[in-house]
């Protein structure tokens, strides 16, 4: 199998000296689903914004093919999405159908066929009939279901989630379970929520410290408590 | 706090709201243009300039309790200046109620213009806001040809102005359920200076967030969006009847009088 994702030695650096990502390496197949746990701190979010191409990094990262660059930024940008921790941050367009509809527009798509995508993303997320709702209107529930439509709906061929389950009560949770579980997309998982994880993934990687502490099988990782306590995730 | 207090009633069906969104804010910034164009010694003149604002609230099934309400929370702001402008005109003026005749300060003319034009303005545009929904001025701003970055901090405010409110409150929250009450005056100021500076820092982070966001989904400076309505023959129908009527309300009416 191809992989959708290849990330290389990658190493992120912040201004403040500090050492985000220290030689992380890891793959994601092409349809696969991995997760990618560890502690507050242990730099997620910061390697999935890396792999959306918005922070400077040394190492390889490549997508689909494209290795990312300053010049290839759009074209990896154009077959990644992420959804943030935070679905307020994402919702930033006066209405559901805006919002939605504001990637595939972006990626120069016609404005009648960026609204039927727009349309078909918000009904596979179950949220037909809220298209003229603003953001501000929905549940965290239904903003985390927007937040996934409005990169559904640029056709994209990974889903980078940070922390997607956060905030969610047990109803809403397995709803966003089934219906991750139903999409055909490659998914980086970023969260410590285990339980997700072994839902959705077939494979793990442990980051904590910026470094890739273990990767492999989820019944395998997950099942090694000492290394889990270790880390801060039991 | 929720959305529903700066367009509350804007999803509603009447023939108001049918009407395309160009139509409605040509007309009331058309209107607005009119009613500060009167001279601010001849209220009576004023009286007409009622009927949009009032048409518009009541053809769009907005409740008047609703729109006076709004006139009264953003009154504070004139009456002000209302109350102080007769100390600083004292120019006599002739003026007629009914068969009465009496001279009066311009002063106090002048407050009365200010009130009045104040709440049909207000009222103006609370039948606008209640009668359309905010994504549709947006978009009538934008079809108009307002700056795109001007309706892009617009859409911005409307989405963001509540989240920082809520964040507001929850930060108030966690300073008064540690005994605020209970500190001396200085400490409380203090920590109202805290709040406001940790919502700034908040609000610079969010901004960053939402900047990689956009970034993340294509924005590269250019923002397009999908356009739905279209201007019919009611809206055209509905300028020209506005038209006519600011034109008898400006020239005819005070002729009249």
């Amino acid at each position: 199998m191809t992989d959708i994702l290849e990330i290389a030695n990658l190493s992120v650096g912040y201004g403040d000296g500090v050492r985000a990502l220290a030689g992380v390496s890891l793959h994601v197949p092409a349809g696969g689903r991995v997760g990618l746990i560890g502690p507050n701190g242990a730099g997620k979010t910061t390697l999935q914004l890396a792999i959306m191409g918005g922070l400077k990094h040394e190492g390889r990262i490549v997508v689909d093919g494209i290795e990312l660059s300053r010049r290839t930024t759009a074209e990896v940008r154009n077959r990644c999405g992420m959804i943030f921790e935070n679905p307020d941050d994402q919702l930033f367009m006066p209405t559901l159908l805006d919002d939605v509809a504001f990637g595939p527009l972006n990626q120069g798509t016609e404005p009648s066929e960026a609204e039927a995508r727009s349309r078909a993303a918000i009904a596979a997320v179950g949220l037909g009939g809220l298209a003229s709702r603003s953001g501000h209107h929905l549940s965290a529930g239904q903003k985390r279901s927007a937040a996934l439509a409005t990169v559904l709906s640029m056709n994209v061929k990974l889903l980078l989630l940070d922390e997607p389950a956060s905030g969610l009560d047990c109803r809403s949770r397995r709803r966003l379970i089934e219906l991750l579980a139903a999409r055909e997309e490659a998914m980086l998982l970023a969260t410590h929520d285990l339980d997700l994880v072994g839902a959705l993934c077939r494979e793990v990687v442990l980051l904590d410290a910026g470094q890739v502490i273990a990767k492999g099988g989820v019944q395998e990782v997950l099942a090694d408590a000492a290394l889990l306590a270790e880390h801060g995730l039991r | 706090m929720h959305h529903s207090h700066i367009d509350r009633f804007a999803q509603g069906d009447s023939p108001v709201h049918r009407l395309e969104a160009r139509a409605k804010l040509v007309a009331v910034l058309a209107y607005t243009a009119v009613l500060i164009s009167f001279n601010r010694y001849t209220v009576a003149a004023l009286a007409p300039m009622a009927i949009l604002p009032l048409s518009m609230l009541w053809f769009g099934g907005v409740p008047i309790w609703f729109a006076l309400r709004r006139v009264a929370i953003l009154s504070p702001f004139i009456l002000a200046i209302c109350l102080f402008s007769p100390l600083y005109d004292h120019s006599a003026h002739a003026a007629a109620f009914g068969p009465w005749r009496f001279v009066v300060s311009g002063g106090w003319l002048t407050a009365f213009d200010l009130a009045i034009k104040f709440t049909f303005g207000v009222l103006a545009l609370t039948a606008l806001m209640s009668t359309t929904p905010f994504a549709s001025l947006l978009e009538a701003m934008r079809k108009l040809g307002a700056p795109k970055l001007l309706v892009m901090q617009l859409g911005f405010v409307y989405r963001y102005l509540f989240v920082l409110i809520d964040e507001a409150m929850r930060i108030r929250r966690g300073r008064d359920f540690r005994g605020a009450a209970r500190a001396p005056v200085g400490r409380r100021l203090a920590a109202v200076g805290n709040i406001v500076g940790s919502l700034f820092v908040r609000t610079l982070e969010r901004s960053d967030r939402i900047q990689t966001a956009m970034a993340a989904r294509g924005y590269r400076g250019n923002s397009r969006s999908l356009s739905v309505s279209q201007f019919r023959g009611r809206d055209a129908a509905f300028l020209l009847a506005v038209a006519a009527y600011l034109l008898g309300c400006r020239w005819l009416y005070p002729a009249i009088l």
